[in-house]
């Protein structure tokens, strides 16, 4: 019945149509060649490398904030999470690794030894907060907007206690450097591996029952419990997801400066949710598909660097962003009303 | 002697205020359709949602063919062979239709990757089998109301249950597409299938049951067997039982029809789906009641004269002059105002004081010379009205989430008695309000009428307006369809309750249920 009056004037509708449901990766390429015309600097091989590693840091925080949000949540934490999560692991591993006699820190703050037990924690710690935020969020039945607020505050907090401040330096870290700059056919390995990721999750979504689950859980809450399904145990995973892509996203961000700051990440969490919502994820839950915030985390990044090759100062930038948010979201609400 | 297929025993169940069940018994032999009938609140939906696992019940025992069982969660009631199509809708809008239909029950290759294609393959056979074309790759969000409706009974019916639980599945359905799902009900019956039916189409519920289970306040009171010679008068009379001679409050004084003012005029107002072609005149002095089940468009109708929503058409008069409200400082200032259905969410700020609740539309009347608030005008304000209304609570101050509901539903009322509006819209008086409160609302009501205000009130308990009302319009899919006067012969509860569901027989549009 309702494909009747989608052929009307088909001959006019489809090529709409095809924009609008193309409407990212059409921006996606407009931008390429919106760069291509700006600067000449633009395709360079730095760049190019650097664009990829900014959009698999904002894009794999942006995947584990886009499941938060798909069960009608969100989470707040994971900036604080990509400083807390590292300075922990590196606590843990000191600890863990002076008890058999290897010292992992040298002088105060260079870490010398223990990358990969470092790495597992990272990965480890990050899911495990993850987790308690859902676990909080569903026993004590408070709004995750509060709760991973609050924890955003806890782990900064316990990121300048524990790391005292310092920044915590990787340049002697045997294997960090090929952690942070591998390169593959031209291609920084991190950005292969946060695809890789990426494309997981949404073959997850896609092909298994998982996705059901989460998206029922986000779109109609009283409809999947009454079906039996646990919604419970499926937001307190969405945030062990979020959590340990923050997680990994800490792993590439310090593995390429080489260094592990107690700010870093900060503000990144809006950021993320930013380019959910470009993405066309939506706060209401249940709606929007990961691959629209894979391509929105490298739209975002493309656009930032195009503006500051052309040299526009930071204020501008922020501002274009704004209206970027805003813009994409009144078309996404709008496409949706006239579908 | 074989054992039910399904058999309750005691049940009860009893949410925060309110006793949904006492006592119920309850059994259904295999090939049986049971029908379950009663008022709103009866406990019937209370009923099913226990043998669905949706809670469990406080007290009493479950057995399903002799064997006792504990149902605790859904998934449970569904491996016991329990389906159901809930009365609230539970399909998820942005999901697809085999995605809704198979929901929690996905089939999968290797445990792991979903198998689209046979799900695809059962849904449509299951849609098939319920004679219904739905592609199953759509949205649901995109599918009619008759069609989300049939998603729902296909979902009930995937896993070929035992027992069949619907609760209000015909609402959304004209007349042939009931038949037709009457004709594939009576075949599951006849496989042996045991059938539980609840509705409120009282010549539906003869049709197609073998067995009516008459519930009244949270209690199965009697079972009749259809014949042809049941009528739905008698299904009534139980439903209601002694209250039909309980002594009902009247204070309501018909006014002289001589010099009567007009306050409120309609012509031919409609919206959309909702009401249509509405026309109607109240007078100073007068209280109207609407009378219609659940979905026939009272409450939006209301919600319009308000300005909650905007009609479409039609002419709207206060005191003669032509009014379209947009927005319910509108229909305020012109002298309106609406006591929701819902105090709680609509009504009360329900983390405010009584006094502020009280004066909340007032503000702008209670201001000092300075132009402030004048906090002392504001109490003796509230003061006066919790004193005239009798509203029981330890202080203005006390916040409104800690008292009764009776008391809660009279402050609403002295929102609007202190804004001093001339016509109130009162939709559902008294819903949620214990046996003693309602008479003093009635009075109250009452007496705001003999002192000149105009009122309307909406309810699904028709001996409510009976008691109050100078008139009332029945109302159904969104028309009224008749008007009886005090004084009378058709002015009581049979009559009217008759009118109702025998245009609910002839209802052929999906007009009754806007829920979905």
């Amino acid at each position: 019945m309702a494909s009747e009056s989608s052929s009307i004037n088909g001959g006019f509708i489809v090529p709409a149509k095809f924009i609008k449901n193309n409407m990212l990766i059409i921006i996606l390429l407009l931008e390429l060649i919106m760069g291509v015309i700006l600067s000449p600097v633009f395709l360079g091989n730095t760049n190019v490398q650097s664009i990829l590693i900014n959009t698999a840091i904002f894009g794999l925080l942006a995947v584990g904030q886009s499941l938060v949000m798909l069960v009608k949540e969100i989470d707040l934490s994971v900036g604080a999470m990509m400083a807390f999560s590292p300075i922990a692991a590196i606590a843990l591993a000191k600890k863990i690794l002076s008890a058999s006699g290897t010292e992992i820190i040298m002088g105060s703050n260079y870490v010398v030894d223990g990358l990969f037990i470092i790495v597992v924690l990272v990965l480890l710690v990050s899911a495990l907060i993850g987790m308690l935020n859902g676990i909080i969020i569903v026993k004590a039945k408070v709004p995750s907007l509060i709760v991973t607020l609050g924890m955003l505050y806890v782990l900064s907090g316990m990121s300048y206690i524990l790391s005292g401040g310092y920044s915590l330096y990787l340049t002697n870290l045997k294997g960090a450097k090929s952690l942070g700059s591998s390169i593959f056919a031209g291609i920084p390995v991190n950005f292969i591996l946060f695809l890789a990721v990426g494309v997981l999750v949404i073959l997850v979504l896609k092909y298994t029952k998982v996705g059901n689950r989460i998206y029922s859980t986000g779109g109609n809450e009283k409809a999947a419990i009454y079906s039996g399904i646990n919604t419970d145990f499926w937001k307190v995973m969405a945030f062990g997801i979020s959590g340990l892509s923050a997680g990994i996203a800490a792993l590439i961000y310090s593995s390429r400066l080489q260094s592990v700051e107690t700010i870093q990440g900060s503000g990144y969490e809006l950021i993320s949710i930013a380019i959910a919502v470009i993405g066309g994820i939506t706060l209401e839950g249940g709606r929007g598909k990961i691959s629209g915030a894979i391509i929105a985390s490298a739209i975002l990044c493309i656009m930032l660097n195009i503006l500051s090759l052309v040299g526009l100062i930071a204020w501008y930038k922020t501002i274009i962003i704004g209206l970027i948010i805003i813009g994409a979201a009144s078309q996404h609400a709008f496409s949706r009303k006239t579908s | 002697m074989q054992e039910p297929l399904l058999l309750l025993k005691n049940i009860h169940k009893q949410f925060p205020g309110v006793k949904a069940l006492k006592g119920v018994n309850f059994s259904l032999e295999k090939g049986k359709i049971v029908s379950l009938v009663g008022t709103n609140g009866a406990g019937k939906s209370t009923l099913s949602n226990i043998i669905a696992g949706i809670y469990p019940p406080d007290a009493g025992e479950i057995f399903i063919e002799g064997r006792n069982v504990t149902i605790s969660d859904p998934k449970i009631a569904e491996q016991l062979g329990v389906g159901i199509v809930h009365q609230e809708p539970t399909l998820v809008p942005n999901m697809t239709v085999v995605e809704n239909i198979f929901l929690n029950k996905e089939i999968t290759k290797n445990r792991i990757v979903l198998d689209l294609k046979k799900m695809k393959q059962e849904s449509e056979k299951v849609l098939e089998f319920l004679g219904f074309q739905i592609d199953v790759d759509k949205k649901v969000e995109a599918l009619t109301l008759v069609e989300k409706e049939i998603v729902e009974i296909a979902k009930a019916m995937l896993l070929k249950p035992r027992i069949l639980i619907l609760d209000e599945v015909t609402a959304p359905l004209n007349k042939d597409e009931v038949d037709h799902l009457f004709k594939i009900i009576k075949d599951l019956r006849n496989n042996g299938m045991g059938i539980i039916f609840i509705g409120h189409k009282l010549q539906e519920i003869i049709e197609i049951s073998d067995s009516i289970m008459v519930f009244r306040d949270g209690k199965n009171v009697g079972e009749l067997i259809p014949s042809e010679n049941l009528s739905e008068k008698e299904v009534i009379a139980l439903m209601l039982g002694s209250i039909l001679n309980e002594d009902l409050v009247t204070g309501a004084k018909v006014p002289d029809s001589g010099q009567r003012q007009e306050v409120l005029k309609l012509a031919g107002l409609s919206k959309q789906k909702l009401f249509e072609d509405i026309n109607f005149t109240l007078h100073k002095g007068e209280i109207v009641g609407f009378a219609g089940l659940k979905g026939s468009g009272i409450t939006e109708l209301f919600q319009s004269l308000q300005g909650i929503i905007t009609f479409d058409s039609g002419e709207m008069y206060v005191k003669g002059k032509r009014v379209k409200f947009k927005h319910p400082k509108d229909g305020i200032e012109a002298g309106i105002g609406m006591v929701t259905n819902d105090r709680q969410r609509e009504g009360l700020a329900l983390t405010l004081d009584v006094k502020d609740n009280i004066a909340v539309s007032s503000l702008n009347y209670l201001r000092n010379k300075f132009r402030t608030l004048n906090t002392k005008l504001l109490k003796d304000n509230a003061g006066k009205y919790v004193q005239a209304l009798s509203i029981k609570t330890p202080s203005i101050n006390q916040f409104v989430q800690n008292l009764s509901g009776g008391n809660q539903q009279k402050i609403v009322i002295a929102k609007w008695l202190l804004r001093n509006l001339d016509i109130i819209l009162v939709d559902e008086p008294t819903r949620g309000v214990d046996v003693k409160a309602k008479n003093e609302i009635y009075k109250l009501l009452i007496n705001e009428k003999n002192n000149g205000k105009s009122l309307l009130v909406a309810s699904p308990e028709t001996r409510e307006l009976l008691s109050i009302c100078d008139r009332i319009l029945i109302i159904s899919g969104g028309k009224i369809i008749s008007e009886v006067y005090r004084n009378t012969k058709e002015f009581n509860e049979e009559d009217i309750l008759n009118t109702i569901h025998s245009s609910q027989r002839h209802c052929t549009t999906a007009r009754a249920v806007f829920q979905g």
